[in-house]
């Protein structure tokens, strides 16, 4: 079963994005709204020994910035959860955001929104090459 | 008697050799043809014959003879004289015809010269005769006698006559002679000085009518210098020259009597040089004078031609010299030479020009071919290094003289008696030189006097240069030149460039005077311009004071000049008389500033605007991107589902998107239309108005919330403002009071006003949820960052105001703490309306 979570302070665009990933057969999904809760929850993460296989984290928010919440991760997380991969979903339009983002080896993409379904469907083949 | 009388007339005749040749002759013959003796002859003179012959001869001579016989008295002591005879002429003299047995004493006019009767007593018994020459003043009229009186048996002969005429024909060839005696003693002086041969005049000591020594009486410098012999003065040849006594005493008698003047060379072994010597008899001072001339001869000798052009010199001095008559004159001028000619050397030597005197030099045609050197000074001699230059010819000492045309001024000099005074360069060593001579007639010849004025010459021109250059500067140069007095209040001076600048000449100017202030400055400016010239005053050489000021030009225009000025001239009192100012049209460069001020300015706002475009962009991107993403996606799963529940789930969304995108497009239009008004309205703007406008404007959410607003204005009620921005703060603060609000107590706002230097201070606070600074901090009033996900719209509200409130100075400060409330404090600065 596929463990996503879900960063963006966009409460209405989180709840389009969790129909979709239902779907396609997504159904355990974790959203938070802000970088404290995030932090929150990868700790609880960590506790539970359980991390999700796909992150979707935007990049403008307010407070912690999409960035600095995968440097933390990286920094602190990802030896827990290498088969982890983040995808960058922004509303960003430039390239230095986008080449930013893809200096992390934990981001896999850096996308556009809105995430379609299909586009949905490509990632999960993707990670599911990736073990768990 | 009458035989002695006559031996007597025969030896006082003899100097009217003529008379006695003829009566002796006469006499003679006479007796010859009688062919008598002497004595007979003699004898026969009682004859009557002779006694005629005799009166004959008395009656004829001229001069004045009287024969007396002693009358003695008891005692034997001469009484008085009685005449035996006396000759036409004493008769005549005296209004007698008949003197015989008349009494000297009673009668003789001649007793009226003191002491005669006494010189006749005496040379009746002494038999030593009596000379002398009277002098007499009878009417204004000068006579004078010329008396001898010889012993004549017992009695004495007494011949006088009138020598009035001869004396003063004597004394007008005295006076002559002295004149010549003087301009030949100038020459002397001149001569004597340029001798280089030591002069010394010596006087024979007599023993027995033997000239047994000979005493030195007077020395020129040169003698000293020559001899070696000092303090020779009143000594004895014996002493100072023993070696040469008995030489120079033969030549002085030689000398002597032949009155030649003889020259000898010798070596002088008591100084061990060479000496020529010459020797002439110096008649005029006394018969046994003599001049010596001394000359150092020990160079010479090698030198003959010098020696030659000398001697010469000299027999023309010595000739000039036995001109003179007139012993105590020639003393006198003797003594008034010798200090002239030390005084003259003195004078030549002192200065520092050269001094050089040239005689023409001429040819059998008389004209000039060339100069010789008198006299020069001790700056020539130096000057030239060429060693002596005296008898030394123009050409021989100056190679170029003729073709420099120096040869040819001087003989134009001498020829034209014209004075030349001009200032040529001269190669001199094969540097060329600048002199200024002055060649003068003297004689025949010319005296030169030069100075080296290449110096001056140089200063001259470099001064002239300068001027030139200077005038030029001034001239050429587009600023306005000036000096101005302070005390009369008037330019004294000003160059072109006021024309080309302002259209006055200097002379317009200088009319002006003391109106110049008045007509030519800007009355802002006038104030200003008179206190900076009160206290230039004390300005200080080499300091510069400069001020700023418009000037009008002649046709009205103003100029913006900056004038630069510094001390010129000192007043009597030592303060500053005269400053030296130059000033420079700034007008365009003031233009310019303005300009520049502006742009800067106007780049300041540019920067402004470009920094809310770029953040306008990025909000646009951005925070309207978001709704529409949402939007897509929204749509995307409608069309993917058959589900009716989910699709009529999504379908619910679509409002709030809507108005998200709404509000997002709404406030990024606020920002467009904010800065498109921003420039024009200033206003003085009542707090008070603006709040209830906002609360107005914000309608139902204020109504909604109802918040309880407390408000003070009372320090500050106002302020001039754009009142498009400050109804932006209002309507920001109070919305995020709003939006921010705390949901357990009722929200309160409370704004104030107040002044804080040169602020005015806007306090928004309320009771919300408080921002967690330290997390959010810097990203606070950066562009749509919305600090707190419950807020709905664009974040870009208070990076907005901030940026309003910043753009003429102001600022906004932030407190806050969690869960009790925010404090934002917006200064502002007031505009100057």
């Amino acid at each position: 079963m596929t463990k996503v979570f879900i960063l963006d302070d966009d409460e209405l665009h989180n709840e389009l994005n969790r129909i979709v990933m239902n779907t396609v057969g997504i159904q355990e999904i974790d959203i938070r709204i802000s970088g404290k809760d995030a932090i929150q929850y990868l700790e609880d993460c960590k506790h539970d020994n359980s991390f999700p296989a796909l992150m979707f984290i935007d990049l403008n928010m307010p407070g912690m910035n999409g960035l600095s919440f995968i440097k933390l991760f990286e920094e602190k997380y990802l030896q827990y959860s290498n088969h982890t991969r983040i995808i960058m979903l922004t509303n960003s339009i430039l390239d230095s955001d986008k080449d930013e983002a893809m200096n992390h080896k934990s981001v896999l993409y850096f996308l556009n929104k809105p995430l379609t379904a299909g586009k949905l469907t490509e990632i999960l083949h993707k990670v599911e090459n990736i073990k768990v | 008697m009458k035989q002695k009388v006559y031996s007597l007339l025969y030896r006082t005749f003899a100097i009217n050799a003529p008379v006695i040749f003829i009566v002796y002759n006469y006499i003679f013959m006479r007796n010859a043809f009688q062919n008598k003796s002497v004595r007979e002859f003699r004898q026969g003179v009682n004859d009557s014959k002779c006694k005629f012959w005799l009166q004959t001869l008395l009656d004829n001579t001229l001069m004045s003879i009287m024969a007396l016989k002693a009358i003695r008295d008891k005692k034997g002591t001469i009484i008085d004289f009685e005449y035996m005879f006396v000759s036409k002429i004493a008769e005549a003299s005296v209004n007698r015809t008949d003197h015989t047995s008349r009494y000297f004493l009673k009668e003789f006019p001649g007793a009226k010269i003191p002491g005669l009767f006494d010189h006749c007593v005496k040379v009746t018994e002494t038999g030593i005769p009596w000379n002398s020459e009277i002098f007499d003043e009878a009417e204004g009229f000068k006579s004078w006698t010329t008396i001898k009186t010889i012993k004549l048996e017992d009695g004495c002969l007494i011949m006088y006559s009138d020598i009035t005429e001869r004396k003063n024909a004597e004394h007008e060839i005295r006076k002559m002679k002295e004149e010549l005696a003087k301009r030949a003693t100038d020459k002397y002086q001149k001569f004597f000085n340029s001798v280089n041969e030591g002069f010394c005049l010596m006087e024979a000591e007599f023993e027995d009518h033997k000239v047994v020594d000979l005493i030195f009486r007077e020395v020129n410098p040169a003698f000293e210098k020559n001899t070696g012999l000092h303090d020779v003065v009143n000594k004895p040849v014996s002493q100072v020259l023993p070696s040469f006594k008995q030489n120079w005493i033969n030549i002085f008698t030689q000398v002597a009597k032949t009155g030649e003047a003889v020259k000898m060379e010798s070596y002088i072994s008591e100084l061990s040089r060479w000496y020529s010597i010459s020797f002439s008899l110096m008649r005029e001072i006394n018969n046994s004078c003599v001049a010596l001339i001394f000359d150092d001869i020990t160079k010479r000798k090698i030198s003959e031609v010098h020696l030659e052009i000398n001697n010469q010199k000299i027999n023309e001095i010595l000739n000039n010299i036995n001109v003179l008559q007139n012993i105590t004159a020639q003393k006198e001028t003797e003594k008034k030479l010798k200090e002239n000619m030390d005084l003259l050397q003195s004078i030549l030597d002192i200065s520092i020009n050269s001094l050089s005197v040239l005689k023409s030099v001429r040819n059998s045609h008389n004209e000039i071919i060339d100069f010789e050197y008198i006299l020069v000074n001790k700056t020539v001699v130096e000057s030239l290094q060429k060693g002596i230059l005296t008898g030394r010819l123009y050409t021989e000492v100056y190679p170029n003289a003729k073709e420099s045309g120096w040869f040819d001024i001087l003989k134009e000099v001498v020829e034209s008696s014209s004075m030349a005074d001009f200032e040529k360069p001269f190669n001199l060593y094969g540097k060329e030189d600048w002199f200024h001579v002055v060649a003068q007639k003297f004689d025949d010849g010319v005296i030169v006097t030069s100075s080296k004025i290449t110096q001056r010459k140089e200063a001259e021109e470099e001064i002239r240069e300068q001027s030139h250059f200077n005038r030029q500067i001034t001239d050429t140069s587009p600023d306005i030149l000036y000096v101005f007095d302070l005390v009369e209040e008037k330019i004294v001076y000003i160059n072109k460039s006021i024309y080309y600048s302002l259209g006055y000449s200097p002379e317009d100017i200088y009319a002006m005077e003391d109106k110049l202030t008045k007509t030519l400055f800007h009355p802002k400016d006038y104030n200003r311009r008179i206190a900076h010239i009160v206290s230039m005053a004390t300005v200080k050489p080499g300091e510069v004071r400069d001020m700023e000021l418009r000037l009008k030009d002649i046709k009205g225009k103003w100029h913006w000049y900056n004038i630069r000025e510094t001390f010129f001239k000192a007043g009597e009192d030592g303060s500053t008389k005269q400053i030296l100012g130059i000033g420079q049209d700034i007008t365009d460069k003031k233009e310019v500033q303005a300009a520049f001020k502006e742009e800067k300015t106007r780049n300041e706002e540019l920067r402004r605007i470009n920094e809310l475009m770029d953040t306008f962009v990025y909000a646009a991107a951005h925070d309207l991107k978001a709704p529409v993403a949402n939007l897509k996606l929204v749509t995307e799963v409608i069309n993917n589902t058959e589900e009716t529940a989910l699709r009529l789930q999504l379908q619910n969304k679509y409002p709030a998107i809507i108005k998200t995108l709404d509000n997002t497009i709404s406030g990024l239009i606020n920002v467009l239309a904010i800065e498109k008004g921003s420039c024009t309205t200033l206003k003085e703007l009542y707090f008070h108005d603006v709040y209830k406008v906002v609360i107005k404007e914000l309608g139902q959410e204020v109504l909604e919330v109802n918040p309880k607003f407390t408000l003070d204005f009372s320090n500050c009620e106002s302020i001039v403002y754009i009142e498009s921005y400050l109804i932006s703060v209002f309507r920001n603060m109070i919305s995020n009071s709003l939006k921010y609000r705390s949901q357990e107590k009722k929200l309160t706002i409370h704004i104030e006003s107040k002044r804080s230097g040169k602020y005015i201070l806007l306090t928004f606070r309320d009771n919300g949820i408080g921002i967690d600074l330290g997390y959010y901090g810097k990203d606070l009033f950066k562009p749509f960052k919305r600090f707190h996900t419950l807020s709905e719209g664009s974040g870009i509200g208070l990076h907005l105001i901030k940026n309003m409130v910043t753009k003429n100075g102001g600022k906004i400060e932030v407190e806050s703490k969690i869960g009790a409330g925010s404090i934002f404090k917006n200064y502002l600065v007031q505009y100057n309306k």
